[in-house]
């Protein structure tokens, strides 16, 4: 048979769908923010990540602005330059001469170009570089991208012109004749309020340091990660390094574990406990509560809502973005890392200290109430060194019996009970206690 | 015991101006989204105010009244106004399944009005979320709630507490205490329950979501909210945004209904005040020879066109 060569090339529009299908929306305008901060860190001279200190980001704001009718992110932190739009910013994944050591996430170099193919057909990134010292600036720039019409054309490049300045240097980058389903989720005030909660959790210890970040004009305030602190309670904080990764544990008791076991009760609440796992100050994993951070590891010790409360905050930090345990959607851990399996031990082992005092305080639950009462919160990342978590010892006090009622009622009836206790909206576990209460009152207190 | 055992519907005049305010909406909105052919849902009691001006006013005949007591039922099949009012026993949730499962009744486009007398409960969110998974394309949804303080519990921290519990991420992280109390919770509920329908409209996959067309706070004694909207095919979007967007549709007024009670002695002299592009004043008034409060006297001028006259009719 005469030898043939077979065309291996991916059509663009496989490529475009492949890239953009299975990453979340708010991921990808995540991504374009990472883009941003990358700018910022760069500007401040590419610091050390650590969860304790952090440079100043005061300067740098982040503007998000969305409806069904279009997209804009923009920011003042520095912008593209020329070059690294030509070889870089534009290009489908890395080139090899890129600058690694930087202490950036960019790994894959791919995540404006899919953010925007995720949002919509028309689109057009702005850059304004600043002066660089003595030298003139460089002349600012727009890349335009007809989605529809660059799938139809024969090469893979975007047209790059001359544009205005923007107001401050920085990038501005619009997409118009948004994808039907993004116009409909931008229409959904709950993906706003989700995206911005997100963002008060994921970026909190930027927005701590001064960065503004917007959601449609209105500014994104940090979450705290506080943790419960006395002479009884002491969270966890630690760090260590291993072939060139630098790793940063905090763990501790950020609320009082939960009296009740019931998954139901509480389901519908926001909870918050779990791990989170920052690489490189991008938070990767948030609130986790399975396998991937140690939970039932092993078949053992599964996640279980009397474990509500622990809060575990882990950073790996390194100059070169490959030795991070990250996946390429810069979303998850890829657990197979051996930095990882290192990290997971330790997790674990903090995880379970978490678990055991949830068991021992049943034992005495009163004093250990009492103890966790006086306990006071700190911010996570203004612990102390400590290598060892510790929790409220609780002695073993002999229990008096207690029984469980259960009963079934009508759900409208037992609203209407809470209703007449002045509460709609208590569980209806703490119904029945408060009926009983009242019964006990009224029929054997008052009866006698 | 029923509202309508305590509660004569039609003595109210805010109650009477937010209907009015609805159908001036209605039939704007007909014009670029036709309405006529609708099925028309509602609580119609035994006064069946709202279906009577559908009937007249839009020109809907197929309507469906929802009735939940034995007796009540009975009363209202006595006075259904028109031939062609059904009334269906039962409870709302009950009943809208059931409406979702006949094929006949999903031939055509819903406007629902359910027209609560109670606080928003975790059963209203049941009947919400049937009509806007099962309603056909173009349909209209309003809602009408108590927004008492009472109904949601006692305190301000309760109050917001419930309310996420019941709407979760409809309701805005940067809400107040102060958004929980007495007087803010009317407009507070407006917005979350609005978002809520948003939200609902594009969880549950509906192409064209949920174009919010009304809100409505009002006060008969206590205060009330009435918030609606359209759930537009794909394609009808954009006119329903265009038509609610205009300058002159009426469904969010600025501020709350609560013109006072007025004899039809004060209605008549106020009225050949009006039209006016000046706000009539109180000295006005005087000099006619009675006086409202500034706010009263507001309200009454916004709405005057929808004020309704009430004679006592001996029997």
């Amino acid at each position: 048979m005469q030898a043939t060569r077979v065309s291996a090339d991916p059509t663009k529009a496989f490529f475009v769908h492949t890239i953009t299908r299975d990453i979340k929306l708010e991921d990808c305008i995540f991504d374009l923010v990472d883009n941003s901060l990358d700018g910022a860190r760069n500007l401040l001279g590419n610091p050390e990540p650590s969860l304790v200190s952090g440079a100043d980001f005061s300067k740098f704001a982040v503007d998000i602005r969305f409806s069904e009718d279009g997209f804009i992110i923009s920011d003042n932190c520095g912008g593209i330059s020329l070059d690294d739009a030509i070889n870089y910013a534009f290009t489908f994944g890395r080139r090899e001469n890129d600058n690694p050591e930087s202490y950036s996430i960019g790994v894959y170099g791919i995540g404006m170009k899919r953010a925007v193919f995720k949002l919509g057909d028309s689109v057009a990134i702005r850059s304004t570089r600043a002066a660089a010292k003595g030298g003139a600036a460089e002349e600012p720039f727009v890349v335009s991208i007809d989605v529809p019409r660059w799938l139809k054309s024969d090469t893979w490049d975007f047209d790059l012109d001359s544009a205005d300045p923007l107001e401050q240097p920085g990038v501005e980058i619009v997409v118009r004749q948004l994808h039907e389903n993004i116009a409909t989720e931008f229409t959904n005030p709950a993906f706003e309020i989700n995206l911005r909660r997100i963002l008060a959790r994921d970026y909190s210890r930027f927005i701590d340091h001064g960065l503004v970040i917007r959601v449609n004009g209105k500014k994104v305030k940090a979450f705290e990660f506080r943790l419960l602190q006395n002479d009884q309670i002491r969270p966890f904080h630690s760090t260590f390094s291993l072939k060139g990764v630098k790793i940063e544990i905090i763990s501790g008791m950020a609320a009082p574990p939960s009296d009740s076991a019931d998954p139901e009760e509480e389901g519908e609440k926001e909870d918050r406990s779990g791990w989170y796992v920052l690489c490189n100050d991008r938070m990767v994993v948030a609130a986790d509560k399975t396998e991937l951070t140690g939970w039932g590891y092993d078949k053992k010790n599964r996640w279980h809502p009397q474990y509500r409360g622990f809060i575990g905050i882990i950073l790996f930090s390194a100059r070169i973005a490959d030795q991070l345990p990250l996946t390429t959607t810069k979303r998850s851990i890829d657990r197979d890392r051996d930095i990882y399996k290192l990290a997971l031990s330790r997790m674990i082992e903090l995880t379970r200290s978490w678990i055991d005092y949830t068991n021992h305080r049943k034992a005495s639950l009163d004093e250990a109430k009492a103890l966790e009462k006086s306990a006071v919160y700190v911010s996570a990342y203004a612990t102390q060194p400590n290598n060892r978590a510790v929790y409220p010892s609780v002695s073993a006090a002999p229990r008096i019996r207690e029984v469980t009622i259960q009963y079934p009622k009508l759900q409208r009836s037992v609203r209407e009970l809470a209703q007449g206790f002045g509460d709609p909206g208590l569980s209806a576990r703490e119904v029945g206690s408060r009926a009983f209460d009242y019964a006990y009152d009224e029929l054997v207190r008052n009866g006698q | 015991m029923a509202s309508f055992d305590t509660v004569n519907y039609s003595l109210r005049p805010n109650k009477a101006i937010q209907r009015q305010i609805v159908f001036d909406g209605m039939e704007q909105m007909d014009r670029c989204m036709p309405l006529r052919e609708s099925l028309y849902i509602g609580f119609g009691s035994i006064w069946f105010t709202d279906f009577i001006l559908a009937h007249r006013r839009l020109g809907i005949s197929d309507m469906i009244s929802i009735e939940n007591k034995p007796i009540g039922a009975v009363r209202a099949k006595f006075n259904a106004p028109f031939k062609t009012v059904a009334i269906e026993e039962g409870d709302s949730t009950v009943v809208l399944k059931d409406l979702a499962r006949r094929e006949a009744a999903l031939t055509k486009q819903w406007i629902v009005w359910l027209d609560y007398d109670g606080a928003l409960t975790p059963e209203v969110l049941d009947d919400i979320r049937i009509v806007i998974t099962h309603a056909p394309q173009n349909s209209v949804l309003l809602l009408t709630l108590n927004a008492g303080g009472g109904g949601l519990g006692r305190g301000v921290g309760r109050r917001e507490e419930y309310l996420r519990q019941l709407l979760s991420t409809a309701v805005s992280d940067d809400l107040k205490p102060k958004d929980f109390d007495n007087e803010n919770l009317p407009s507070t509920l407006i917005q979350a329950v609005r978002d809520y329908l948003a939200s609902q409209a594009v969880q549950l996959g509906r192409p064209g979501g949920f174009v919010p067309a009304f809100s409505i706070p009002y006060k008969d004694g206590a205060p009330m909210i009435t918030v609606g909207g359209v759930l537009p095919s794909a394609g009808a979007r954009g006119a329903v945004r265009a038509c609610v967007g205009e300058p002159s549709w009426p469904g969010f007024p600025q501020v709350s209904v609560e013109a006072p009670p007025l004899t039809l002695k004060e209605i008549s002299a106020l009225q050949r005040l009006l039209p006016s592009s000046r706000p009539v004043s109180r000295a006005q008034l005087r000099r006619l020879g009675f006086d409202l409060e500034d706010e009263q006297l507001a309200t009454y001028c916004a709405h005057y066109r929808r004020y309704p006259a009430f004679l006592q009719v001996v029997t």
